[in-house]
């Protein structure tokens, strides 16, 4: 092959002839689509990608790190029922429901008007930590 | 005016340098695309993908090499990327199907028999890190060394793929050569 030059025997083609406006044009649509397109300019698209996704892995371990009482991502349900410090996620984990079957019964019965419906429930959390089993 | 200048003032958004800049470096691109990619549109979709890449890109530009040299490896890059999404999706050239269906042919006619068009198609038959070294090498008359950069491979493998592609084509061609 060293005596056959690719160039000599390879056509030659051209442009066409509104190459440079056809280029123009699709610099200004890119321009128009917004600065969006243009988030940490110089990397192909998938590197965008992996670079927004970076950012936003790293936006959530600060948050966890900088607020950790804030309850970001548990909402704040259980936020005023445990008073303890520790995590809501942990005490949701160690918390188990009990009912107690206590008998009102002897308390009750010297009461005159039997219809009162009374409904009795722990109005405070000292109550719940003081039970041993 | 000097081609880095051309780029600096692109890098400040002047559309007249990059007008200059295209107008300079179409033809070649547009024919080295063509026989990278084997089609005609294609390759001119791709020199435009280039020029914009160019454009937004120019900032990234060194002056350590050449503009012609940088121009290239975008080129070249994109024509590898063309040519893994051939391989994948196992396109058909639009040459091909314009031809088939009676319709007309971009703006290149492509030549039916001989040695050119054997050529050709023993080309478009090389895998793309043959082709694009051998391209640049002897199309574009880009040293070895400065091939080398611009793939981001060593000399010696460059060298040896062109040698390669080299050995593919004298192999496929010597009927064609012997008619000759």
């Amino acid at each position: 092959m060293d005596e056959l030059n690719l160039k000599d025997y390879l056509p030659e083609v051209e442009a066409p002839a509104d190459f440079e406006k056809r280029v123009l044009a699709a610099v200004a649509a890119r321009k128009k689509k917004g600065k969006s397109f243009f988030i940490f300019p110089g990397l192909s698209l998938s590197w965008r990608v992996a670079a927004v996704a970076a950012s936003l892995a790293l936006l959530v371990t600060l948050s966890f790190l900088v607020f950790p009482k804030l309850d970001v991502f548990f909402g704040q349900r259980d936020a005023g029922i445990f008073s303890s410090g520790a995590r809501p996620g942990e005490l949701r984990e160690s918390f188990v429901t009990l009912t107690e079957p206590v008998d009102f019964h002897e308390e009750f019965s010297g009461l005159q008007r039997s219809k009162v419906i009374y409904i009795l429930e722990p109005v405070d959390d000292r109550f719940l930590q003081e039970i041993r089993y | 005016m000097d081609e880095q200048e051309l780029l600096r003032k692109i890098k400040e958004g002047d559309e007249m340098a990059f007008a200059a800049l295209m107008t300079a470096y179409k033809d070649r691109l547009v024919n080295f695309l063509f026989h990278s990619t084997g089609d005609y549109e294609k390759a001119v979709d791709l020199a435009q993908e280039t020029f914009i890449r160019v454009y937004f890109r120019a900032h990234q530009y060194r002056p350590i090499a050449p503009v012609s040299a940088w121009i290239f490896t975008i080129a070249s890059n994109l024509a590898k990327s063309e040519a893994k999404k051939r391989k994948k999706m196992n396109l058909v050239s639009l040459e091909e199907i314009t031809q088939e269906v009676g319709g007309e042919a971009a703006s290149y006619d492509p030549p039916s028999s001989g040695l050119t068009r054997n050529l050709q198609l023993a080309l478009e038959e090389l895998p793309a890190h043959y082709r694009i070294p051998l391209l640049l090498k002897d199309i574009e008359g880009f040293s070895q060394e400065e091939i080398a950069r611009m793939l981001r491979r060593p000399v010696g493998t460059i060298k040896a793929r062109i040698s390669r592609a080299r050995h593919i084509l004298r192999r496929r061609l010597e009927g064609a050569l012997r008619e000759k």
